[in-house]
């Protein structure tokens, strides 16, 4: 597979400046410094997403999801333990203890970090296809599990497999370390042609 | 196509039908659209923005924050999200909901896809929203608090749950005490029982046995005061009764309880007054001679060799307040560190083994801590091992009460102990009714007055007891003293008494009841008895007692013949 074999380090360039100029963006927006780091991309059917959230135990129930289109096709997810979810809102929010639920406010700045986040990505990936993109609103999910959002998608198609790249993300602030995975879900037919065209272009 | 810089009509109707603001911007935030609600909201008309810039009638706008972020959308493509946490608003507009009446807003800035140069900002007021958010936060915060204050209360509960436990486990121990110290005595006192039902027994083994039987008795009688006693301390029940205290009656009667005990022991026992001890002063009697009988008593059962000691003074606190001070010292066997420190615990023995020489419930010296505390005083202690020790009582006294009735006592104490004996004289011939309905006291009773040569009746119930009254003063033979039983049938004693008074007699009489309480003794008086007697019966008490009542009523009846004749 082409996605495995060549370019995962190019996809893991491009994400990563994605991630850095949204760790700047949200840094300035608190006006504290905010660091992202995704350390390791992987390239893995849907099953095998499901087994590797499985195996890490933890329940991504705090989500924020988008939508893209155009000459890839996608969804972004980037999604947290409800823990971790609330402990970065109370550190943005500046409150003194970590709250129970998700209130409106902590809604509303887990969407708009969800937000920085995800246009980094993906706006660097665009840039990557050299293709315009047209994305959804972002939005918050506090009921459904990340495996659900991925596997739940407009994408599906009798011609097309879904291929996801994964990812841990870690959001270092205040010296505490807030941990949630980023998922993307590409049609693979459509992502190996885009790498196709564009190697082609390079050469 | 998208026109919104030439928006038709209809278009425009469309948005400002919409509840949320709705503008369109440009890369240099210049205004093309302005729908209506966000000229409500901002007070700035869509004629008037239009030409300008957001940041020219939006200073804030100005930001870096809001700038960078709405750059990156315009050059991504991407929508960017304002949120009422992080910025409260975008465009500076008033709301009748806010406390400071400033809207709180999110944001939505959607570059066109067709139009990238252009974006339309929608912005929804959330004003109610955070409000009721809020509210909710500060709810749940006074939920957290009080499930904190009931999960505290828990705790609390559980503390006092353990103490009751710790409390019941103490009483379980009092009651398998209680119960030893009762079937000890009760042992004695059927066996003897036994033994003199059974067996033909000389004239000494028949009074060792009585005196044996008679003794158990008596610590019977001790142990259940003392259980009444305790159960009115736990219920915060014991009162004290204050009055004069005739400190040489109170003397002579410890002196006469516990000098042959003292002599049965082969010990030495002392009593010193010291000089300008008043002769009366205010107190409980009952209660501080009961005290003084525990305090030398229990000198008694822990000194096998030596002395006793009881000795009175009187200490000045001031010109107004001075303290009575009785002392008991023994040169017994004492009391270590640690058994002092658990000398005044309700149900505590200082020595709890199985094999102490010493037996009892260990509520004696608590009761009189707590009266002596209920007296406005207390009990201090002081003692060594093998060597003996020393309780000292003190009890504050009102100087102005005392008057000239502080005297030097030493030698008149003695001097009146000598002369104040009992003088008492024969029954033989006084007529008695004994109104009674228990058939062990009426024989116990008849048995006495039979000794005594005395001339007596026997009725069950107060209504025969009154007949009988009128029917001997009727026949000019009336009794010279009536013993009167309160809890009887078909009329009790408060009744019979108050009959046999209303018909103008006079006779003396006695109740004897088992009601121990002191009010019950008020009760009796103020019914028309002359005297009360608790049971059980203590013959030599109650001869005195019958001997005075028909001594005074020989003197009244002599007294108001003299005044006859006169």
């Amino acid at each position: 597979m082409i996605l495995e074999s060549l370019h995962q380090d190019a996809f893991s360039e491009v994400i990563n400046v994605g991630i850095g100029r949204a760790g700047s963006m949200l840094s300035d927006l608190v006006s504290q410094r905010i660091e992202l780091h995704v350390p390791e991309l992987r390239i893995c059917t849907l099953d095998e997403l499901n087994e590797l959230l499985k195996s890490n135990g933890e329940l991504l129930d705090t989500s924020i999801y988008q939508d893209f289109q155009g000459r890839v096709n996608g969804r972004a997810i980037l999604g947290f333990p409800r823990e971790s979810g609330l402990k970065l809102g109370q550190i943005l929010a500046g409150l003194d203890d970590t709250p129970d639920e998700l209130d409106v406010d902590l809604s509303g700045i887990l969407v708009e970090v969800g937000n920085i986040v995800m246009n980094g990505v993906l706006g660097s990936i665009a840039n990557m296809f050299e293709s315009q993109l047209s994305y959804t609103v972002p939005e918050l999910s506090v009921t459904d599990g990340v495996m659900e959002l991925a596997r739940v998608n407009w994408l599906a198609r009798p011609d097309m497999e879904q291929t996801v790249i994964y990812s841990d993300a870690h959001f270092s602030v205040a010296g505490t370390d807030v941990h949630g995975s980023l998922v993307l879900i590409f049609r693979l037919q459509e992502i190996e042609k885009a790498i196709s065209s564009l190697l082609m272009a390079t050469a | 196509m998208y026109q919104f810089f030439n928006l038709a009509e209809f278009r425009r109707e469309i948005t400002d039908f919409l509840p949320v603001g709705i503008c369109v911007i440009d890369r240099q935030l210049m205004v093309h659209h302005w729908n209506r609600q966000l000229a409500d909201w901002t007070g700035v008309s869509a004629h008037e923005i239009f030409g300008r810039t957001l940041a020219d009638c939006f200073p804030e706008l100005d930001r870096p924050t809001f700038k960078s972020r709405i750059e990156d959308g315009f050059q991504s493509g991407c929508p960017v999200t304002f949120s009422s946490a992080i910025h409260r608003f975008v465009l500076r507009a008033r709301s009748a909901f806010s406390p400071d009446g400033l809207m709180c807003q999110d944001a939505l800035l959607m570059p066109l896809r067709d139009h990238p140069d252009h974006a339309m900002l929608v912005i929804t007021d959330v004003t109610r929203r955070v409000q009721e958010s809020n509210a909710l936060r500060q709810e749940r915060t006074k939920l957290k608090l009080f499930a904190e204050e009931l999960r505290r209360q828990a705790e609390a509960l559980k503390v006092a749950e353990a103490n009751a436990l710790q409390a019941n486990r103490a009483k379980s121990e009092f009651l398998a005490n209680v119960s030893h110290e009762i079937r000890t005595p009760m042992t004695a006192i059927l066996g003897f029982a036994d033994v003199l039902n059974d067996f033909e027994v000389s004239a000494e083994e028949r009074a060792n046995a009585i005196g044996t039987i008679r003794a158990n008795g008596e610590h019977l009688l001790q142990l259940i005061n003392d259980i009444l006693d305790i159960s009115k301390i736990e219920a915060g029940r014991l009162e004290m009764e204050v009055a004069p205290c005739r400190l040489p009656e109170l003397i002579d009667d410890l002196s006469k309880l516990f000098t042959p005990r003292a002599q049965q022991r082969g010990i030495a026992f002392d009593i010193k007054i010291a000089p300008f001890t008043p002769t009366v002063f205010d107190t409980d009697p009952l209660r501080l001679k009961q005290v003084l009988i525990n305090l030398l008593s229990n000198a008694m059962k822990f000194t096998d060799s030596g002395s006793v000691e009881l000795s009175v003074s009187l200490i000045a606190d001031g010109a107004e307040r001075a303290t009575m001070q009785f002392e008991v010292a023994d040169s017994g066997i004492g009391m270590t560190d640690n058994q002092l420190a658990r000398l005044f615990q309700a149900f505590v023995q200082v020595d709890t083994s199985a094999a102490r020489r010493i037996h009892g419930t260990g509520l004696g010296l608590v009761i009189s801590k707590r009266i002596c505390e209920l007296l406005g005083g207390g009990i201090a202690v002081r003692s060594q091992s093998k060597v003996g020790t020393r309780f000292i009582v003190s009890l504050p006294v009102d100087v102005s009460r005392l008057g000239s009735q502080v005297v030097p006592l030493a030698k008149k104490d003695s001097a009146e102990s000598s002369t104040t004996g009992p003088n008492i004289a024969s029954l033989t011939g006084v007529k008695v009714l004994v109104a009674e309905d228990g058939l062990d006291n009426q024989k116990l009773l008849s048995f006495r007055l039979r000794k005594e040569g005395a001339d007596f009746t026997i009725v069950g119930d107060g209504a025969a007891a009154v007949d009988a009254v009128r029917h001997a003063a009727h026949c000019g033979r009336p009794f010279d003293v009536v013993l009167m039983d309160i809890q009887m049938p078909v009329l009790d004693g408060y009744e019979a008494t108050g009959q046999i008074r209303a018909n103008g007699l006079t006779v003396p009489i006695i109740a004897l009841t088992a009601h121990a309480m002191a009010t019950d003794r008020q009760v009796c008086l103020e019914s028309g008895c002359t005297d009360y007697h608790s049971k059980p019966i203590k013959w030599p008490e109650l001869r005195a007692l019958i001997v005075s009542c028909i001594k005074a009523a020989t003197a009244t009846a002599q007294t108001e013949d003299q005044t006859i004749l006169q």
